[in-house]
């Protein structure tokens, strides 16, 4: 039996309301799979001559109700992050390995050239820090208070990732030089700062490769 | 059979039946396999989606499951089959319940000491 389009909708709103609010990167696989269960096992009720609201609530009890929604949902969810660990760590490794060490030979080697010319950004950290906290303070801003920027609404809403990307990259960029600095690494420094550098920009990359990856598949689920 | 009881004894052999199942078909999804075992038990037992789901993501996490998405009246539809691996690991885990089955079989069974 073919279930209506509200039926469908309610089905969509029963699913939203009963699981966690937060977006997480399999959230739609997740919610498709459910929602496949959900419309297969009503129709085959109401086939019986089940009323669909009393086949909704036989669907939903089969799964513990809310709890056992939710209590399966951290349980993918947990599963699939073990896994997106993993593939990072594999994306990571690959950048010291053919072809793409044809990226990170250069990309170190670079880093490096530049920690041996400029020592320290620290020499720089207080326009630094009120260019990262400026960033930071416009993107909450154009995220948050939209309301205020009337005609402009639409322009900001664009504006936001960037702005939140500047803010990120900054702190990290202040983070790495606190953290390398001569007065806690010595003569190294120049050598963890690089180490530091090539492991966030090579985390950057795996992540938005994997970033790639699964919006081709929520693509495909939806 | 008590559904509590049912549910208890499941547990331990849930994802032994999942291997064997698949191993009997070539791909099955969720409600599909909650259907198989009760038309194979005659309704007798049943397994609950909520035992179901975390325990085909455990095993395909483990590697023992591949999943591939098809589009089926319009929807996305979840299809689980074995690995390479899952096909290998099924034929132990299968031959090792049936040894626990005899054993409890043999101690259910005991005849009473004269």
């Amino acid at each position: 039996m073919h279930l209506t389009h509200e039926q469908a909708r309610q089905i969509d709103s029963h699913l939203r309301s009963n699981l966690t609010k937060v977006q997480w990167w399999h959230q739609d696989e997740f919610v498709a799979e459910l929602t496949d269960h959900y419309i297969t096992g009503i129709s085959e009720r109401m086939e019986r001559g089940m009323p669909f609201e009393a086949a909704l609530q036989d669907v939903f009890a089969g799964f513990g109700k809310r709890a056992g929604l939710e209590r399966l949902e951290l349980n993918y969810r947990m599963l699939r992050a073990k896994e997106d660990r993993r593939a990072m760590m594999r994306l990571m490794v690959s950048y010291f390995g053919f072809p793409r060490l044809f990226i990170s030979l250069p990309l170190i080697t670079l880093l490096f050239q530049v920690k041996t010319i400029v020592p320290s950004f620290l020499d720089y950290g207080y326009p630094l820090l009120l260019i990262t906290n400026g960033m930071g303070l416009l993107a909450w801003l154009f995220k948050n208070r939209l309301a205020h920027l009337g005609k402009f609404q639409a322009a900001a809403q664009r504006l936001t990732a960037p702005f939140r990307k500047a803010f990120n990259w900054g702190t990290l960029v202040f983070a790495i030089e606190l953290f390398s600095s001569p007065l806690l690494t010595g003569t190294s420094s120049p050598y963890v700062a690089t180490f530091l550098y090539t492991i966030s920009i090579l985390f950057s990359l795996s992540l938005t490769k994997l970033e790639k990856t699964y919006t081709l598949r929520r693509r495909i689920v939806n | 059979m008590n559904s509590t009881t049912n549910s208890q004894l499941l547990k331990g052999s849930l994802s032994v039946m999942l291997l064997r199942l698949l191993e009997d078909r070539e791909k099955m999804y969720g409600y599909e396999i909650t259907q198989k075992v009760k038309e194979l038990t005659a309704g007798k037992m049943t397994i609950t989606e909520g035992a179901l789901y975390p325990a085909l993501h455990k095993l395909e996490a483990e590697g023992l499951l591949t999943t591939e998405t098809q589009v089926v009246d319009g929807r996305a539809r979840k299809y689980y089959s074995l690995t390479k691996t899952g096909q290998t690991k099924a034929v132990g885990r299968i031959a090792e319940l049936n040894a626990f089955l005899e054993n409890l079989n043999l101690v259910l069974n005991l005849k009473p000491s004269l």
